[in-house]
């Protein structure tokens, strides 16, 4: 029987002992509170019985461009752009060579696996999305920037198995390469694929996926699947799901374009596992499990192979309370219980 | 050589209004939040009063996305799913057309909610530099849009303008201008008080100004601009790069302007302007770019 692995897409609101001084504490300080959240995150991934739980919420890091970009050298930062409504994060300005400087998420990575023996997931920034969210008044030319930025995550991808071997844990290192700016120029597929490629070069025993989210480009992004180097694909669907339950197409509008990811799949030379996002990470709506249920079925009518399925949130939840994100995580697992037996019957 | 400055769109709110509106949102916020934003616009138009920028309007501090607004002025419309715009790390609010969209709240007389459209009243009631998002991409961007979105869109937008009138009115689009959206704007007013704005490029033929003549046409492709000078009463020049934060120089500026001067258009009134927001850049260098030549 196929087991229906639930995982953890990336980041969690943190507790406010840790957000409102996040950037006033001293290392020391910050270290031992986002360690402090860290373990509470871990303690609910217990309690709700996730497979998978990431990197435990991100709570080592204040936002995905700004952790990795402030760990390499070349990038100076000007000042908070907005990225929606009243959210804003800080934008660095390429200025010159980009060199990794030192690791960015080895404290958080060793901090994890010490304290859980469950599977882990590490999310980095990927090349592309480094690229698009970067002012870049140094190289010639964007593909150039985001082949600097692949290099550097390189780097990153080598200290992070460095971690995982010592710790003498079996199976392969996962990272998880966030792209959810990846598809935002249609004709910079390319750029996307050497850079995503680039960065993870030469590095072997890991299992590499991609996250894309937010995207009106999913049918030019699985075009470019069959060229990624990856074991598989963690994408949103959920946000343009309707509620209704039903694992007919009309209820289930927003999983159609699974079709375009079996049809990248006939044409690659490799599989990749797809990671289906069934909770709308935008929205308090608490799914039910039977909805998530039927999301579940619905993809594995499409794909016709659960061992292609792997379940998590469509994003990370950081723009929700910690109380609603486990509510929508456990009813996660609820639903992909309820999916399991419909499965294996 | 000599030229005003214009300011289209949304400019970068500072680093005390983004604390006090995030204060604000979660009901921490001690005092009112707009008298903050009242004093910031005011600090905002004197910046620009110094700076000889002729054409600004309101900063939109008030906006969280170029949509978010029409939610409260127009009937027929909710806040739909969070989507990116275009190839930046910035997302907007799909509108959902949810009925007949009409115009139910006049900006002027409907200020309760502070993040309703912001109007800048220089002086009296008439209305400067209103800021509008183009029918076109907002069609383009909403979801649900039946056979008659669009005349109600358009029927609503006309009533909005002809309530307020505004002395000048900015649709900015963001995808290509063509010929259907340029009738479009054009059959809501004057268009001679009409200035329209896109980051992308300007596909009108010629032909065009034949029907009307709008105040200004600017697009971001500067294989544009023969094309837009002919088409516009008065000359703005793009020339601010909001996705870079290199700030111009006045050789920039004073080559750009001799090279139009000699090849396009033979004008001692340029103004140079913006065609992205100002938005995407931190505030700090959005300051320093508009105040690049010193003038003040």
């Amino acid at each position: 029987m196929v087991k229906l692995i639930t995982q953890e897409i990336g980041s969690l609101r943190k507790p406010e002992y840790l957000s409102t001084r996040f950037h006033k504490f001293s290392e020391t300080e910050r270290s031992e509170k986002a360690g402090r959240a860290a373990r509470e995150m871990i303690g609910r991934f217990h309690d709700i019985g996730i497979d998978n739980l990431g990197i435990a919420g991100e709570m080592f890091r204040w936002e995905m461009y700004e952790h990795l970009a402030k760990y390499i050298d070349g990038i100076k930062f000007y000042g908070h752009v907005r990225s929606f409504d009243n959210r804003y994060y800080l934008k660095g300005s390429v200025v010159s060579e980009l060199n990794l400087r030192e690791s960015p998420h080895s404290e958080e990575f060793e901090f994890v696996l010490n304290n859980t023996t469950k599977d882990v997931k590490v999310p980095i920034t990927g090349p592309y999305t480094m690229m698009d969210w970067s002012f870049n008044d140094h190289y010639e030319k964007r593909d150039e920037l985001a082949m600097a930025f692949a290099r550097a995550i390189n780097a990153e991808i080598r200290n992070l198995k460095k971690i995982w071997q010592r710790s003498g844990r079996s199976g392969p290192l996962q990272i998880q390469i966030d792209e959810p700016a990846g598809t935002t120029h249609k004709n910079e597929a390319h750029i996307l694929t050497d850079s995503v490629n680039e960065s993870i070069k030469g590095i072997s025993d890991c299992e590499f996926t991609i996250h894309v989210c937010y995207t009106s480009g999913y049918p030019e992004f699985f075009k470019s699947v069959p060229d990624l180097r990856l074991h598989g694909l963690n994408l949103e669907f959920a946000n343009r799901d309707s509620d209704a339950p039903g694992i007919d197409e009309n209820s289930r509008k927003g999983y159609v374009f699974l079709k375009n990811y079996v049809e990248a799949l006939e044409t690659s030379d490799h599989k990749m596992f797809m990671g289906l996002g069934v909770v709308d990470v935008h929205r308090d709506f608490i799914e039910p499990p039977e909805l998530i249920r039927d999301r579940i079925l619905f993809a594995n009518k499409i794909i016709e192979d659960p061992a292609l399925l792997r379940i998590n949130p469509d994003c990370g939840l950081r723009t929700r309370s910690i109380d609603t994100s486990f509510r929508k995580l456990g009813n996660m697992v609820a639903g992909t219980r309820l999916a399991q037996e419909v499965i294996s019957k | 050589m000599k030229y005003d400055k214009a300011i289209f769109g949304i400019y970068p709110r500072s680093e005390s209004l983004r604390v006090n509106i995030g204060r604000h949102e979660r009901g921490k916020l001690e005092g009112s939040i707009r008298e903050i934003i009242a004093e910031e616009k005011k600090k905002f138009y004197d910046f620009t009063r110094k700076n000889n920028v002729r054409i600004g309007g309101d900063p939109l501090f008030n906006w969280h996305d170029i949509y978010r607004p029409l939610f409260s002025l127009f009937s027929g419309l909710e806040q739909g799913e969070l989507h990116r715009y275009k190839e930046t790390n910035t997302f907007y609010r799909k509108p959902k057309i949810t009925g007949t969209i009409e115009y139910v709240n006049d900006p002027l007389k409907h200020q309760k909610d502070e993040f309703a459209t912001p109007v800048y009243l220089p002086s009296g009631n008439r209305i400067e530099n209103f800021f509008m998002p183009s029918p076109k991409c907002f069609l383009a961007d909403a979801e649900n849009v039946k056979s008659n979105t669009r005349e109600s869109l358009l029927s609503a937008y006309r009533t909005l303008l002809d309530s307020v009138k505004p002395k000048t009115t900015v649709f900015y689009e963001h995808y290509d201008l063509d010929e259907s959206v340029m009738k479009d704007i054009a059959s809501l007013g004057d268009s001679s008080t009409f200035i329209v704005v896109t980051p992308e490029s300007n596909n009108v033929g010629k032909a065009f100004n034949k029907e009307n003549e709008f105040k200004g046409i600017v697009s971001g492709n500067r294989e544009d601009l023969e094309k837009n000078l002919l088409l516009s009463r008065e000359s703005f020049i793009p020339f601010w790069n909001c996705k870079k934060t290199s700030i111009e120089s006045k050789t920039q500026v004073n080559n750009l302007l001799d090279s139009i001067k000699s090849r396009h258009v033979d004008s001692n009134q340029f103004t140079i302007c913006n065609t992205d927001f100002f938005d995407f850049l931190p505030r700090d260098i959005a300051d320093r770019k508009v105040a690049f030549d010193g003038v003040a």
